[in-house]
C-alpha cells in the first residue's frame, strides 16, 4: 500500500469513527454536517430507487430521523454511506409493505421467480423530468427501463463507486447476487439503448 | 465471426466493469472491439450511459433539506427530553430500592409491634408489610412500562409527520 493510500484509508477510518462518536451522542452539529455532506447522494439514490421525487423526499426526511434514532448502531467500521443507504432502503421496503402489503421478496430478481420491485410512479418519471438534452434524455429513459432491482446496484456501483462488498451490505444480499444483478443490469441497459435506437 | 465470440466480448465488457478482467482478456477484448463495429458501438453506448448516470444532476431541494434539519433537531430534542425523564425515573427507582433495603429491619419491627398492639395474626401484618414494601417498586415499574409504550407510540407516529 502506498503512503498516500495508507493516509487516505486512515483518514476515512478516522472520519467514520468521528461520525460514530457524534451519532452515539446525537450531536446535532454532526448530524447537520452529515445532512449537508450526503444530501444529494442520498436524494439521488432515493429518486432512482423510487422513481418518484415526492416519495424520495418523504423517505429522505425519514432516513435522517432514523439515522438520529439508530445512530448508536453505527460502529464506524464501515463507510457511513453504506449504512445510510441501507437505512434508506429498509425504510423504502417498510413503506411499500405498509402501502401495498409488498414484502421483501418484491426486491428479488425477476429471474428468481417473483415480479421485480417497481414502485408505481404517480407523476411523470423523475428521469424524464430531469432530461435536459436529447442524448441525455435517451440514456435516462433507457436507465428508467431497467428494473429497479438492477438499477439500484448499477447506481451504487457506477454512481456511488461502492465496492461489491459494500453494495452487498446495502442490499443485504451475497456478493454473488450483487454481481449477478450488475451483469443483468448492464445487459438491460444495453438492450434498452438498442431498443431506443431502433 | 461466430455468435460465441460476440457473446464473449459482451461478457468481458461487463466483467471489466463488475469485477475486472485479466490482461490477456483485456488485450483480446481491445482487439475484438477494433474489429467488430457492433460490439464497439454497444461498448460505447454502455460507457456513455454509465457516464451519464454518474454525472446526472439530481439535487435535493434546499427547502426540503432545511425542513429535514429542523425535523431532525426537533426529534433529537424529544429524545433528549425522554432520556432525561427516563434517567430521573431510574434514579428514583434506585433510590427507593436503597431506602427500602436500609429501612427494611426498622419497618419489619414497626409492623411486628403494630400487629402485636392490634392483636393481628402474624400472617395478616406480614402480608400488609410485604404489600407496603413492594408498593413503590410496583408504581415505578408501571410508570416505566407506560413510558415505554408512549415512546413506542411516538416512534410509530413519526413517519407521517412531514415538516415542510
Amino acid at each position: 500500500m502506498s503512503l498516500a493510500a495508507y493516509y487516505a484509508v486512515t483518514w476515512m477510518q478516522d472520519e467514520a469513527t468521528e461520525i460514530a462518536r457524534g451519532l452515539r451522542h446525537r450531536d446535532p452539529e454532526v448530524l447537520d454536517r452529515l445532512i449537508e455532506q450526503y444530501q444529494h447522494r442520498l436524494f439521488r439514490y432515493l429518486v432512482y430507487l423510487t422513481g418518484n421525487r415526492t416519495a424520495a423526499e418523504d423517505l429522505f426526511q425519514e432516513t435522517w430521523v432514523r439515522v438520529l434514532e439508530r445512530g448508536r448502531q453505527y460502529d464506524g467500521k464501515s463507510k457511513f454511506e453504506t449504512w445510510l443507504f441501507a437505512i434508506a432502503r429498509h425504510l423504502l421496503i417498510d413503506s411499500l409493505r405498509r402501502k401495498s402489503a409488498a414484502s421483501l421478496d418484491a426486491l428479488r430478481d425477476p429471474e428468481e421467480g417473483t415480479a421485480p420491485f417497481e414502485p408505481a410512479a404517480e407523476e411523470p418519471s423523475a428521469y424524464e423530468a430531469l432530461a435536459g438534452r436529447e442524448q441525455e434524455a435517451r440514456v435516462q429513459v433507457a436507465i428508467a427501463q431497467v428494473p429497479a432491482v438492477y438499477r439500484e446496484v448499477l447506481m451504487l456501483r457506477f454512481q456511488e463507486d461502492l465496492k461489491l462488498e459494500e453494495i452487498a451490505d446495502v442490499v443485504d444480499a451475497p456478493v454473488s447476487t450483487v454481481k449477478s444483478r450488475l451483469y443483468r443490469g448492464l445487459e438491460a441497459i444495453r438492450q434498452a439503448l438498442q431498443g431506443g435506437r431502433a | 465471426m461466430t455468435q460465441d465470440v460476440h457473446a464473449r466480448a459482451r461478457h468481458l465488457m461487463d466483467a471489466a466493469r463488475v469485477e475486472g478482467i485479466s490482461a490477456a482478456e483485456q488485450a483480446w477484448l481491445r482487439q475484438h472491439l477494433e474489429d467488430c463495429s457492433d460490439c464497439s458501438r454497444a461498448e460505447a453506448g454502455t460507457r456513455h450511459a454509465l457516464e451519464t448516470l454518474r454525472w446526472m444532476a439530481v439535487n435535493a431541494d434546499p427547502g426540503m433539506v432545511r425542513a429535514t434539519r429542523l425535523q431532525v433537531r426537533m426529534r433529537a430534542q424529544e429524545l433528549d427530553e425522554a432520556r432525561s425523564r427516563s434517567l430521573l425515573l431510574w434514579a428514583s427507582g434506585v433510590l427507593t430500592t436503597v431506602v427500602g433495603m436500609v429501612t427494611l429491619p426498622l419497618l419489619w419491627s414497626g409492623f411486628a409491634w403494630l400487629g402485636e398492639k392490634l392483636s393481628l395474626p402474624n400472617g395478616v401484618w406480614q402480608f400488609v408489610f410485604v404489600g407496603a414494601w413492594f408498593l413503590p417498586a410496583m408504581v415505578i415499574a408501571v410508570l416505566l412500562g407506560q413510558r415505554s409504550r408512549w415512546a413506542r407510540q411516538a416512534g410509530h407516529a413519526l413517519p407521517p409527520r412531514r415538516v415542510k
